[in-house]
């Protein structure tokens, strides 16, 4: 590069720093990040409305289907999943990023689907803990409502999730499945191996 | 190259100060949004995430259920043509992936 050019791009007051294309790295990060959080916010929102009083333990293949269909939708929730922590770690103390991150803990009440989800995601992520659901209390009226259902522990929901994921094609929710929980060590591949 | 020609490099670059300060167009606001997404994306970013990034980034500082609808109306139609179109010769496109010159425009990263 001609040293003229190099001057006028590089000049702190000159008409190129003014620009819009200007880019302050920390800042871009934090905006990438609060996307991220935005995007959750969004999806776990829908979720919440889409299966309200329905809690998970009387799920139906038929719901997990759809709401692993919807899942598959939304194309960013991997990259948000898997890059939100490295996009805020590079903006340390941006402001509004620790609101967002209350919100999408707020919107991830028991009675959503993503609850079940994010609950390891969010401890090694966000550093937060979700909520858990609070067991119905014993009593004559309601004892047939205090059985634990067997069959849907964490890592049953987990393997369930999954299964239908894989058998249903959904590469990119399957991926996201893997990312959540960490504990699953195995690779996503293509037919052709990528 | 000589003293005259360094004169008259002066003048062609600072000959962009006469180009008018309007207000930038909505494809430079994608481009710029479109370049910050992808120069700064921890991998590189597939067409369709780039599309919801975009998206998400139009929706109101409050997010409800109600957004599904323009969050899908936000979505950007033809979204390859205005990847190309709004990022000029600085990316491209590989199997569904938006990629940057990086090397060229942050050297210094």
């Amino acid at each position: 590069m001609h040293q003229t050019v190099r001057d006028f791009f590089l000049r702190e007051d000159g008409y190129v720093a003014n620009l819009m294309f200007r880019i302050n790295e920390r800042e871009v990060h934090a905006n990438i990040a609060a996307s991220c959080l935005r995007y959750l916010i969004f999806c776990a929102s829908h979720n919440s409305e889409q299966y309200p009083l329905l809690l998970i333990n009387s799920w139906t293949t038929a719901h997990f289907e759809a709401y692993l269909q919807y899942l598959d939708q939304r194309p960013l929730i991997g990259y948000a999943l898997r890059y939100l922590k490295d996009h805020m770690d590079r903006c340390l103390g941006a402001a509004g990023l620790p609101d967002l991150v209350a919100r999408l803990v707020q919107a991830l009440t028991p009675n959503n689907p993503a609850f079940h989800l994010l609950q390891c995601w969010v401890v090694s992520h966000l550093n937060e803990t979700l909520i858990p659901e609070p067991r119905l209390p014993h009593s004559k009226t309601n004892e047939s409502l205090t059985v634990y259902t067997p069959g849907l522990t964490p890592d049953g929901l987990r393997n369930r999730w999954l299964c239908l994921g894989a058998r249903m094609g959904l590469h990119r929710v399957v991926e996201a499945l893997l990312i959540v929980d960490n504990r699953i060590n195995i690779e996503v591949k293509n037919k052709d191996g990528g | 190259m000589g003293e005259g020609s360094n004169a008259s490099n002066h003048r062609d670059l600072y000959g962009f100060r006469e180009i008018p300060a309007t207000a930038p167009s909505l494809n430079s606001l994608i481009g710029e949004q479109i370049s910050k997404l992808v120069l700064f994306a921890r991998r590189p970013l597939k067409v369709l995430e780039l599309q919801h990034a975009l998206a998400i980034q139009d929706l109101p500082e409050t997010l409800t259920p109600s957004m599904e609808e323009p969050f899908n109306d936000s979505l950007i139609m033809n979204m390859e043509r205005r990847i190309i179109h709004c990022g000029r010769n600085l990316m491209e496109m590989r199997g569904h992936r938006v990629y940057s010159h990086r090397t060229y425009i942050l050297p210094s990263i």
